[in-house]
């Protein structure tokens, strides 16, 4: 596999996959390129289409291009729109030369439809069929020669599963070719439609006929044993309870599988910097080296776990036809909040991280639904915010009976929830809809999963997370790491250099904005520097209050004796029952996660979105930290 | 009566007559499959009042019921 050399050039000639979703046009795809493409961003939406290489096994000469699935060549949504555009005027390559149109070998009469449009436009094209090997193993066997004549175009089958058929498949392809300009698809009307349904129909029974009597008979057996399975999954009380097993499963994993991984490349990561550091000690090169560039490439690297495994997670629920059904069985609650069924994996998975939990959202077809739940993941409360958390409730309910933290940590991942569905049903009002949204969703049949696709499709997913947020973390963590250092970087004392530093001067200068909320400027510095990750908010109040133990249990316990007896210039208590409850709010509802920022520029391919989302979320926790911290004194709390 | 009908139990079958409600939502029936004469088997509702569960040939699919309502039925 050589992945470097995924030069999209002019001179290979470009075939182009169109299939229904879940038609396993993806998974052929995969198979084609091995790892030879790359993900192109159709400019202006977050929908990608791949473009990539022949794996090199294969042979050469052949570009391969995936699109989004597509019913029609009728555009209903941001999608279908991509795929129609891919194909005829794409930015990045100068004429498709041939499609491959993927359809459902168990699906065969739907999918018919759309190879009768592609036939119509006059491109060059080819059929595959898939799910062969799961017809085989059934004894289904179609009139392959028959349906050839029937569309006048080579028809071949495909085993996801081993890859059975990929070379024919190439070879047919390379073959596609002519000079002819295909034109566009022409709308085929109710009535038309009617009867094009009814032609695919008949096509599809025959080529199933002129092989086996019984074929059909089989091929409903492989339905019978799925609609058996959905009796308990999609049963109105079973189902909700195999929901909630199976979300808590991903959710769990998500959170504690990824935790010693993240532990290792956390610990790897410090280990490195400190060998960095030990370059030129002192110096201000091997401090930015090491402070500046390893660090903050571990701040967006560490989440690296988390996304691969969420990935299998929802490649796993996704290839056995579970997800589907998941999003059907949380569908009715959701629209109640201006989303869909399919905002919930992403949702879920904000609870660990808002990181790949906005990569998730891409699996959401409908813009507008696509749009809220990325509004909304960062108010699911990360596991960033934990530590933070903790560090609140132990000032809060030091010495006291651990049942009172306990419903503390309870109560605020169930507020972030409640500010979440509220703050989906407030942006729904002012998202237009540019498109109905539909929820026409289809089941796939239940099938084994194929874990070697899976695991590439994951990683590949990974990479690109890596590729494409990478550079912005690591921008914006310079920054902070300039503001952090300058202008007094020769100061020894940290404290007295993060007070000097141009983020110590930023917190004097909002310190008339965050006194409001009960607390000084060094609590300020906590909030700007908790920007680069919020769990810096506890090591950075370790620095400004001048905690040199370094061991974490006895540091949080320093830090809580220093905090309790932190006064402000005006000798007040800076934290007090009030403050710190401000705080956990504040840290509930705000976006202070530069991470999250880049990857929502990037997936939402729009800065103004990210800001947007940037100044409503910190402006909405700062109005309502200081209205409770100011009610709570105003009714007597200290 | 439309496939949203109330009066229509899990495990019964119905066969479409016709099509009515916004072309796009009838537009993307069809190409879900369904067309006038096509036999559906009621596989249940979604909890919470959600999406009906439909099958017809070897398809499964999953319809709200603004959608639901676009497919005019009579019972078999």
């Amino acid at each position: 596999m050589r992945s470097g050399d995924a030069e999209v050039t002019l001179a290979n000639k470009c075939v182009a996959l169109v299939g229904a979703p879940n038609s396993g046009k993806t998974t052929l795809y995969n198979w084609l390129t091995g790892s030879r493409f790359k993900t192109v961003n159709y400019p202006g939406a977050t929908v990608e289409f791949s473009l990539g290489h022949l794996a090199s096994h294969l042979g050469e000469g052949l570009q391969a291009m995936d699109t989004p699935g597509t019913y029609s060549l009728h555009p209903k949504s941001a999608d279908e729109w991509v795929t129609l555009r891919s194909i005829y005027e794409n930015p990045k390559v100068d004429k498709i030369d041939g499609i491959i149109v993927v359809v459902d070998g168990t699906q065969l009469s739907r999918h018919l439809q759309l190879v009768m449009q592609m036939k119509e436009t006059g491109f060059p094209m080819m059929v595959v069929v898939t799910m062969s090997d799961l017809l085989r193993r059934e004894g289904v066997e179609l009139d392959l020669t028959y349906l050839e004549k029937t569309f006048g175009c080579p028809v071949l089958t495909f085993d996801g599963l081993l890859a059975g058929g990929l070379l024919e498949i190439v070879s047919a392809a390379g073959k596609l070719g002519s000079s002819q300009k295909p034109s566009r698809p022409v709308p085929w009307g109710f009535a038309q439609q009617e009867e094009k349904l009814k032609e695919c129909e008949r096509i599809a029974q025959e080529a199933l006929q002129h092989k086996t009597d019984h074929a059909q008979e089989r091929l409903n057996r492989i339905v019978a044993s799925t609609e058996k399975i959905d009796r308990v999954l999609l049963h109105p009380w079973f189902g909700i309870l195999f929901f909630i097993l199976i979300m808590g499963g991903l959710f769990a994993s998500v959170f504690w599988l990824a935790t010693p991984f993240m532990d290792l490349i956390d610990g790897w990561f410090t280990g490195f910097a400190e060998t960095v550091a030990a370059w030129g000690p002192g110096t201000l090169w091997a401090d930015f080296l090491a402070n500046g560039v390893v660090t903050s490439f571990a701040a967006f690297m560490v989440f690296v776990p988390q996304i691969f495994i969420l990935f299998v997670a929802i490649g796993l629920l996704e290839s056995t036809g579970y997800l589907a059904r998941a999003a059907t069985l949380i569908d009715r609650p959701f629209s109640a909040l201006g989303m869909s069924g399919r905002s919930f994996v992403p949702l879920l998975s904000g609870f660990a991280c808002a990181v790949p939990a906005i990569i998730a959202t891409r699996n959401i077809p409908s813009t507008k639904d696509r749009l809220i739940t990325a509004f909304v993941v960062p108010l699911m409360s990360c596991s960033a915010r934990l530590p933070v958390y903790a560090l609140c409730i132990a000032f809060l309910f030091h010495g006291e009976s651990a049942l009172y933290a306990g419903l503390a940590m309870a109560a605020l991942y169930l507020g972030s929830i409640v500010v979440g569905a509220f703050a989906a049903g407030i942006i729904s009002k002012f998202i237009p809809r540019t498109e109905p949204s539909f929820f026409m969703m289809e089941l796939p049949i239940y099938r084994r999963p194929k874990l070697r696709v899976i695991l590439r499709q994951a990683w590949t997913r990974t990479l690109s997370y890596v590729k494409r947020a990478g550079p912005i973390i690591f921008t914006f963590a310079v920054i902070i790491w300039v503001g952090t250092t300058f202008p007094n970087y020769q100061t020894e004392d940290a404290h007295q250099k993060l007070e000097e530093s141009y983020v110590g001067r930023a917190g004097k200068f909002i310190e008339p904005v965050v006194q409001p909320m009960g607390v000084d400027w060094r609590v300020g510095v906590g909030l700007i520097s908790a920007f680069a990750a919020r769990e810096v908010f506890v090591s950075s109040m370790a620095v400004t209050f001048n905690i040199t133990d370094t061991d974490e249990d006895s540091q949080q316990q320093a830090l809580l004796t220093q905090m309790s007896t932190a006064t402000n210039s005006a000798g007040e208590k800076i934290f007090t029952v009030s403050s710190v409850i401000g705080l956990m709010i504040f840290f509930l509802i705000a976006l202070q996660c530069m991470s999250t920022v880049g990857v929502q520029i990037r997936e939402s391919g729009s800065w103004k979105f990210a800001m947007m989302q940037l100044v409503v979320f910190n402006v909405a926790a700062y109005v309502l930290v200081v209205v409770v911290v100011q009610s709570l004194r105003f009714l007597g709390v200290p | 009566m439309n496939l949203h009908d109330m009066t229509i139990k899990s495990g019964q079958s119905v066969e479409i007559t016709g099509f009515a409600g916004e072309d796009i939502l009838r537009e993307r029936l069809h190409e879900m499959g369904l067309r006038v004469g096509s036999i559906i088997t009621i596989l249940g509702k979604a909890p919470f009042g959600g999406p009906l569960l439909i099958r017809f040939n070897t398809s499964f699919l999953a319809l709200r019921k603004e959608e639901a309502a676009c497919a005019l039925v009579t019972l078999k």
